[in-house]
């Protein structure tokens, strides 16, 4: 179950910072990093499905110092997809917290 | 939600005792591409890329390989992650990611006490997982409800009323032809013991209405054979029919069309 929960907010984390502007892997790796606990790895297999899905896009782009750099963009509908998630998230953890608060039933 | 990863790394390292870990690129790599090898996932080569740049970032960043490594974790898990999110993309292509699924459920917990209609968290996950299981099983395509409408009128207006009719004449014949043939078996026995040379109207003799009406009742053992047939072939289409119905329409009308295979039958 941790893995499934942990699966759904991880798309949601990528798609959400892919919104606010492209990144490169080893980028997007680090920013989800600084955030949450997670084993870097998994990253790749989530940002090999989400590009097979159609919710983001890659290219590559070559630089003179450094290797050349594959960056993800988010797609449109991958923009509706980030959208409808957060939704979710936020309702979802609304209710979780006011049940773990205590606040359930007096509504 | 720190917390919560957390605990799952923890696991994760308590469950594998013989994880493989890496200290060098090269072996990181080599290890990654022998388990990918061992798997059923077919473009590896863009995926060694992804992981040979990642190595390059991590040592532009200024960290040691061993760390790198370390932080992206068991190869084996990240080779079962490709093939998980795999069948996951391939499932989802049918039907809609699992959001529609706990939005659901949170109107429902809005709508009333949210105490009682949201369990605690290991029960949401099983119970997503569940409707999710529920959603792939039956998903009602307007395609296909068109399409068992249209069977329908036609399986309804003729085809069962049709074949139900052919049968009912079968079993008609049937009792007919016993009835001839035993009237005809006893005319003759009556014929022999009255010693009259032939039925009046026909003139035929009593050995000839006693063939007769052999003949007769010979028939109708082969139309009862053939009505038993037709009858279960008759009963056949039907389960297959409502089967159909519960194929297409959720789960919840299975009944509906059970009341409605009575209707038909009749017909």
């Amino acid at each position: 179950m941790q893995s499934q929960l942990k699966r759904g907010t991880l798309e949601l984390c990528v798609l959400t910072i892919l919104c606010r502007g492209d990144r490169y892997g080893y980028e997007l790796v680090n920013i989800i990093s600084n955030c949450m606990h997670i084993t870097e790895g998994t990253i790749y297999p989530l940002m090999k499905r989400l590009k097979d899905s159609g919710s983001i896009d890659s290219y590559i782009v070559e630089s003179q110092e450094g290797p050349p750099r594959k960056y993800y963009s988010i797609t449109d509908d991958g923009r509706t997809i980030q959208q409808e998630q957060e939704n979710e998230w936020r309702s979802f953890s609304e209710s979780i917290n006011k049940l773990i608060n205590g606040e359930e039933g007096m509504s | 939600m720190a917390k919560l990863f957390g605990i799952h790394q923890q696991t994760d390292k308590r469950r594998g005792r013989n994880v493989m870990t890496y200290s060098t690129r090269v072996d990181f790599m080599n290890g990654l591409r022998q388990a990918l090898a061992g798997s059923d996932i077919t473009d590896t080569r863009e995926i060694l890329v992804d992981f040979d740049q990642h190595f390059d970032e991590g040592a532009a960043a200024g960290e040691s390989e061993a760390e790198v490594c370390e932080k992206l974790g068991d190869v084996d898990e990240i080779v079962k992650q490709y093939v998980s999110e795999n069948k996951e993309e391939s499932a989802a292509k049918k039907e809609d990611h699992f959001d529609p699924d706990s939005l659901d459920m949170k109107k429902e917990g809005d709508d009333t006490a949210p105490g009682e209609q949201i369990p605690p968290t290991p029960g949401f996950a099983q119970q997503q997982t569940y409707t999710q299981q529920q959603n792939t099983a039956f998903s009602p395509d307007a395609g296909g409800i068109i399409g068992v409408i249209c069977l329908d009128l036609f399986l309804l207006s003729w085809a069962i009323p049709t074949l139900f009719g052919l049968i009912m004449g079968l079993y008609g014949m049937t009792i007919g032809f016993c009835v001839t043939g035993v009237v005809l078996v006893i005319a003759a026995l009556i014929l022999a013991i009255t010693g009259v040379s032939g039925l009046i109207t026909t003139g035929l003799a009593p050995l000839s209405v006693l063939f007769c009406g052999t003949m007769f009742v010979g028939f109708a053992g082969m139309l009862v054979v053939a009505s038993i047939a037709a009858t279960k072939g008759f009963i056949n289409l039907c389960i297959a029919i409502i089967n159909m119905h519960a194929r297409v329409f959720a789960g919840r009308n299975v009944l509906n069309k059970i009341g409605r295979r009575k209707e038909t039958e009749a017909v």
